[in-house]
């Protein structure tokens, strides 16, 4: 980690045009990092908002991923999506813009509403529904009878005892 | 030559078709005669290998030949096409593909064949579903997508070209294992449906298949692998995987293929999930036919689909087809596929392969529906909808990460039963390994951003790069735990040393540590995925002299020139590239001009090492100022992914090694006179 040493704190006699320089001097510090802090801001929500459509020249590529020499739409669609950026749009704004433009197949993914919701739940319920397919059979699996000799177990010999020995290495591995 | 090729592919069909006709017929009826007919399928069908071989070769030759007479030639060749993309021409294009396909499952059939005298009459059964697959791609071929088919008029004096995005190494190997991958999975197809069909008894088929499954699973690996290096060093996007439906269609029977190898061990060992795994090789089957009807139909739409038409159709038909026969030998048999074991507990390897499954499918069910979802979103709503990688990383990460869990954790448990004393013993200092290794990674000064450690808490991308990494830690002292626990075993009974053992443990069982390897390997091509969350890029106008920075690099524009190659021109940036004020490197993007197909085609140039890849793309001249563009990306970690793929070829390899002889041990122990046992072998399970 960097750090800076404040070279101001050891001057004892400040006069006031260097107080004042000072003040101009903080005031121009925090301008430009309020600027600087805008413009990347802005940087990553064209970064952000560039990944959620895709680049209209069929492509089918995250507009930003985009990279086919001459593409007719790359261009056109970045400068788009900058200027409504530095327009300041809300991000549901500048979506809205692009699907009135270019129809909803310009959106990356599905919008979560109406009927393409379902995309986005399908997942999660094919989850639950494993998940409660899992414990069925374990369930299952565990409620199946055991065959319970009535008699005494007689000693183990000869080539029963050698397929329990497989059956033995088998599961434990060694 | 377009006589001689038709010919041998109507001869293939016609061999194939008795192959499969006599061959069923031999198996169906009880007469004297039925031995010596299905001895006949039986040399049908290894004919048929020379036939479609012979096909292909004329193809290979037109190609060679600039024989644009005939239109497949003409399509996807020209006279100054290098060699080996005129070999590639084999499979570059709808028709010759389909041949390839062919000519690959006549491959995997002649082997079948040869070997027949492991278990004649089930290898009969299969050769006979393989005949039927293999009339299907013959159909095709000689009806609907014919790769000798004639120009018309007047021929061009030279071809089109091949695809631009195909001239690049790896397109030579890339196809080839894809389809190795594809068609290797209808062998063990074949052999669950023939052990289903004649009621087969006990896991012997499944131990005759297992080592195909193993072959067809490692092609399928290098070949979804290969893929991704190939879009990664010849789209020039900066990245390696896009979701995009042809990719998808390559990673679906991967994912039923990989479920399939660990839930076959839950039959061999425990006689469970008999039904299960009949319908995961199926279900595999009929994904990989899926995948390939997806690429060829149209049905969605694809950076990558090289080969479109409307034989969709046919596909749909032939899949329809598998289902309905595997439903009705499944409802006919499935008293055969009872189970034989009762599950003892939730903690035990059994309900870990339970679970593995569950997410290997739901990873599967995910991308299937992603893919398909557009066309669902048309038939219901009117209109499509793009499922792009916004949609695939937010569902499919956290299912990878629960694999990646279970990775972990499924190994390490006991068959039947595992104590929790057990659990604690293997499982302690993994945890505190992978939990260190997390506080490492967010107590250190990032490498690849601000002046802090990693932030999971600021980005959804980072949380799962952190737990990614710290997963693939706890997998990976978990396996090395396993590896030493076994070596210390072996070097306390043999003297040998710790590292000496541990290859003696995996040379004796070759299986188990074989997956271990392949594990180790799946981990570290997770460490590279969860370098992507940590990707920058930069684009700049550089003219002579101007300087480009993007993290500890500068890239300064030395020069542009251009060059002429046969096949087509090249515009190249000469970049130096500096770090800490040195040169380092000298990298020379290029933008190429292929005449023979009218197309444009970036070549980036990519300097990798093991923390990050340096990625340029020569993107062109700005139409106004005439300035070269230049765009950067700095991927971190993305050599871990070639790595590790590199590492799960090794342990696949290393898997169908066979065991070396188990070491006998003297058992001191009170045995009945009567008893006589053969001492046990160490090391020889699963």
């Amino acid at each position: 980690m960097q750090t800076e040493t404040n070279n101001y704190s050891a001057v004892r006699h400040v006069s006031p045009l260097s107080r004042e320089m000072r003040v101009v001097r903080a005031l121009a510090t925090v301008l430009v990092a309020v600027v600087l802090l805008i413009g990347a801001g802005d940087n990553a929500r064209i970064d952000r908002i560039g990944r959620e459509v895709i680049c209209m020249c069929g492509c089918n590529q995250i507009l930003l991923e985009c990279n086919h020499l001459g593409c007719p739409y790359l261009s056109r669609m970045k400068q788009e999506l900058t200027t409504a950026v530095d327009r300041g749009d809300s991000d549901s704004a500048i979506t809205q813009f692009f699907v009135q433009t270019y129809g909803t197949l310009v959106l990356a993914a599905p919008p979560n509403r109406g009927f393409n919701r379902v995309a986005w739940l399908m997942p999660y319920l094919a989850l639950v529904g494993g998940i409660a397919l899992v414990v069925l059979i374990v369930w299952m699996w565990k409620k199946r009878p055991v065959i319970v000799h009535a008699s005494v177990p007689s000693p183990v010999r000869g080539d029963e005892l050698a397929q329990f020995r497989e059956q033995a290495r088998k599961e434990t591995g060694l | 030559m377009a006589e001689l090729g038709s010919f041998v592919l109507l001869l293939a069909l016609a061999l194939s078709g008795y192959s499969f006709l006599a061959g069923l017929v031999a198996l169906t009826i009880k007469h004297p005669g039925a031995d010596r007919l299905g001895e006949t399928a039986r040399r049908a069908g290894i004919a048929t290998f020379g036939a479609v071989f012979l096909g292909a070769l004329v193809l290979v030759v037109s190609a060679f030949r600039n024989d644009f007479s005939l239109a497949y030639i003409l399509h996807h060749s020209n006279r100054d096409l290098p060699w080996p993309y005129k070999f590639a021409t084999l499979w570059s294009g709808q028709e010759g593909s389909l041949l390839f396909w062919s000519l690959l499952l006549s491959t995997y059939g002649l082997v079948l064949r040869l070997r027949h005298k492991t278990d004649e009459r089930l290898f009969a059964h299969a050769s006979v579903i393989i005949a039927a697959v293999q009339v299907f791609f013959l159909l095709l071929l000689n009806f609907a997508a014919k790769p000798f088919a004639l120009m018309q008029g007047r021929l061009p004096a030279d071809g089109n070209g091949l695809t631009p995005l195909l001239q690049y190494p790896e397109m030579v190997i890339h196809p080839p294992m894809l389809y190795l991958g594809y068609v290797g999975f209808t062998v063990p197809f074949a052999f669950a449906l023939a052990a289903l069909a004649m009621k087969y008894p006990g896991e012997k088929w499944i131990h005759i298949t297992r080592r195909w499954t193993m072959v067809t699973w490692g092609f399928l690996t290098c070949g979804v692998f290969l893929g991704m290096h190939w879009a990664y060093n010849v789209l020039g996007w900066g990245g390696y995987w896009g979701w995009d439906p042809v990719e998808n269609a390559s990673v679906m029977p991967w994912f039923t293929g990989t479920a399939f190898l660990h839930s076959v061990m839950m039959q061999e060992k425990r006689g469970m999930l008999k039904t299960w795994n009949m319908w995961l090789i199926f279900s595999t089957f009929m994904l990989a036919i899926f995948g390939t009807f997806l690429t060829r139909s149209g049905v969605v739409n694809s950076v990558h689909a090289f080969a479109q038409s409307s034989i969709g159709d046919w596909f749909v038909t032939f899949l329809a087809i598998i289902l309905a026969t595997c439903v009705y030998f499944y409802w006919k048999n499935r008293a055969h596929l009872r189970g034989e074991h009762k599950l003892e507990s939730l903690i035990s390897r059994e309900s870990s392969f339970l679970f593995n499954n569950l997410l290997l499918l739901l990873a599967c069910f995910t991308v299937l529906w992603g893919t398909l979802f557009p066309v669902i979103s048309e038939w219901i709503q009117g209109h499509k909808v793009t499922v792009g990688p916004p949609f695939f990383n937010k569902v499919s990460i956290p299912v990878a990460l629960l694999l990646l869990l279970l990775t972990a954790v499924g190994p390490l448990l006991a068959w039947r039963k595992t104590s929790f004393e057990s659990l604690r013993r293997n499982f302690l200092w993994p945890t505190v390994g992978a939990l260190a290794t997390g506080a490492l990674l967010i107590a250190t000064p990032s490498a690849w951003g601000g002046p802090f450690g990693l932030r999971p808490w600021n980005d959804a991308s980072y949380f799962y790069s952190l737990m990614a990494i710290m997963l693939s830690a706890l997998v990976a002292l978990t396996v090395i735990s396993e590896f030493v626990r076994g070596g210390r075993v072996i070097s306390g009974h043999s003297g040998q040393g710790l590292a000496a053992a541990m290859v003696h443990l995996a040379h004796r069982n070759t299986r188990r540590y074989g997956g271990y390897i392949v594990h180790l390997g799946v981990i570290i091509v997770f460490i590279g995925f969860a370098g992507s969350a940590f990707n920058r890029e930069a684009e700049k106008e550089m003219a002579y002299g101007d300087n480009l920075q993007i993290g500890s690099y500068s890239i300064v524009g030395r020069s542009y020139t251009q060059e002429e190659h046969p096949n087509y021109t090249a515009d190249l940036a000469i970049l130096q590239v500096f770090k800490g004020g040195k040169q380092i490197d000298t990298l020379y993007p290029e933008s190429r001009f292929y005449p023979a197909s009218g197309e444009q085609q970036h070549m980036p140039a990519v300097r990798s090492t093991p923390k990050e890849d340096l990625y340029l793309v020569y993107e062109g001249q700005n139409p106004d100022t005439g300035r070269p563009i230049i765009k950067a990306h700095l991927n971190p970690l993305v050599s871990w992914i070639w790595v590790g793929v590199l590492v799960m070829v090794f342990g696949t390899v290393t898997a169908m090694v066979p065991n070396a002889a188990p070491v006998r041990a003297t058992v001191r122990a009170s045995i009945p006179a009567d008893i006589r046992v053969r001492p046990a072998p160490v090391g020889a399970g699963d």
